[in-house]
């Protein structure tokens, strides 16, 4: 029997021991802690610091490091302004976040405004909810024609996109420009003018057009639809305009 | 920076030796857990106040003891107390040969020769008085189990060199 053990027992034997039962221990040690905050919280100032300070000082006395309460105070300071400066720097960053997340969403919904604002449409509301995914039937593209300016051409393309809308609702069509990540359109509208120039030509008469449209599938390029009208002179192209598109909208 | 006053450091690592002895003190006499914790407040509190005529630490906190459990008797008893009674010497009730072995073996257990520090005695006395385990006296003292068990062997050491001495050659012959 070792040394340490003999004189245990003697000890016992003596009825010099005075054994603490297990549940004294550990209210011991819970009071210990407790009982420390209470009198020292009106010397070392605000009962939260010196609670953090001594629940340290006894924590790490357990894994066998004695510090003093001085240096648990230094500890508690160091984690604290760390602490402080993570929250903080997260803040600013996720702040930083939003502010780009709304000012990135202010830029599509002017830039989707304009587009509206373009092709004389009105203002959406759902156009404003740029999280919204909105599908078209058909994304209309620019309207080809020889030998006419840019702002004749983008009035027939809105004009065909007003009528589409007209007969089958706001998400019928759209301005190919308008195209983005929550506007989209799997099928392409592509509208051509062709002056037929030998009947002018024979007659001396106003020209003749021919308003083409075909309606062609982004995935692989397939025309699904194709149909024409014809106009008696330019300034009729508007009504025949509106004439194709009752056909078209037919289909979609 | 001093966040710290000086004054509660100090208060601080004399509370954390001495704490679990004025406890247990506390609850030898009284055997209530929740009330030991109230008192043994009240004798750091009081030390704290005292503290810096304090010259040794260990005797004024046994002493104080003595009369918050005495105030603590007057407060809750109608019978007249002595504090004499409440700390009376065990070995009155003893006789002959086992009187005077007990007496030699306290004498030993309390001579301050056999004891490097205070906290030897502290470690000691949760060890072999009160049955802490070695674990459980780390936790408590702020050192590992193998310092604990080290400081123990070494006192132990200490103390069968003395009972020698007095002339106990062999510990077993007191079993």
């Amino acid at each position: 029997m070792k040394t340490e053990e003999i004189l245990k027992t003697v000890i016992d034997k003596y009825k010099l021991d005075d054994p603490v039962p297990f549940e004294a221990r550990m209210a011991m040690e819970k009071s210990r802690k407790e009982n420390l905050v209470r009198i020292l919280k009106k010397e070392a100032g605000g009962i939260i610091f010196i609670s953090l300070v001594v629940s340290f000082f006894l924590w790490i006395k357990k894994f066998g490091i004695s510090v003093s309460i001085a240096k648990s105070a230094v500890a508690v300071t160091a984690a604290l302004i760390i602490g402080a400066g993570v929250i903080t720097a997260a803040g600013v960053y996720t702040a930083g976040k939003i502010a780009d997340y709304i000012s990135d969403n202010n830029q599509k919904t002017e830039h989707i405004q304009n587009l509206k604002k373009d092709s004389g449409g009105s203002i959406n509301p759902e156009v404003q909810a740029v999280q919204e995914i909105i599908s078209y039937s058909v994304a209309v593209a620019p309207v080809e024609m020889d030998d006419v300016p840019d702002k004749l051409l983008s009035e027939y393309r809105n004009q065909m996109i007003h009528e589409l809308q007209e007969r089958k609702g706001v998400k019928a069509a759209v301005n190919s420009y308008g195209l983005d990540n929550y506007h989209t359109s799997d099928k392409t509208l592509q509208v051509s003018i062709i002056k037929l120039d030998e009947k002018s030509k024979a007659s001396g008469a106003e020209s003749v057009y021919r308003i083409s449209a075909k309606i062609i599938s982004t995935a692989d390029s397939r025309v699904l639809m194709y149909s024409s009208v014809t106009a008696d002179g330019e300034s009729t192209i508007p009504d025949s305009i509106k004439k194709l598109a009752e056909k078209i909208s037919a289909k979609l | 920076m001093n966040i710290i006053p000086d004054k509660v450091k100090k208060f601080t690592d004399i509370y954390s030796d001495y704490y679990p002895a004025v406890y247990n003190a506390i609850y030898a006499k009284i055997r209530n857990k929740d009330l030991s914790g109230d008192l043994a407040q009240e004798v750091f509190t009081r030390f704290y106040e005292k503290m810096d005529e304090v010259e040794n630490p260990r005797k004024w906190l046994m002493g104080t003891l003595r009369y918050v459990l005495l105030e603590h008797y007057k407060k809750n008893s109608v019978v007249k107390i002595d504090i004499d009674e409440i700390f009376y010497d065990a070995n009155i009730q003893y006789v002959n040969g086992f009187r005077d072995t007990r007496i030699i073996l306290q004498e030993a257990l309390e001579a301050s020769e056999n004891y490097k520090d205070d906290r030897d005695r502290i470690i000691y006395e949760l060890i072999a008085i009160k049955n802490y385990t070695h674990e459980e006296v780390a936790r408590l003292m702020g050192l590992t189990k193998r310092q604990i068990g080290y400081r123990y062997k070494t006192i132990v050491d200490r103390i069968v060199d003395y009972l020698k001495n007095k002339g106990v050659k062999n510990l077993e012959e007191l079993l």
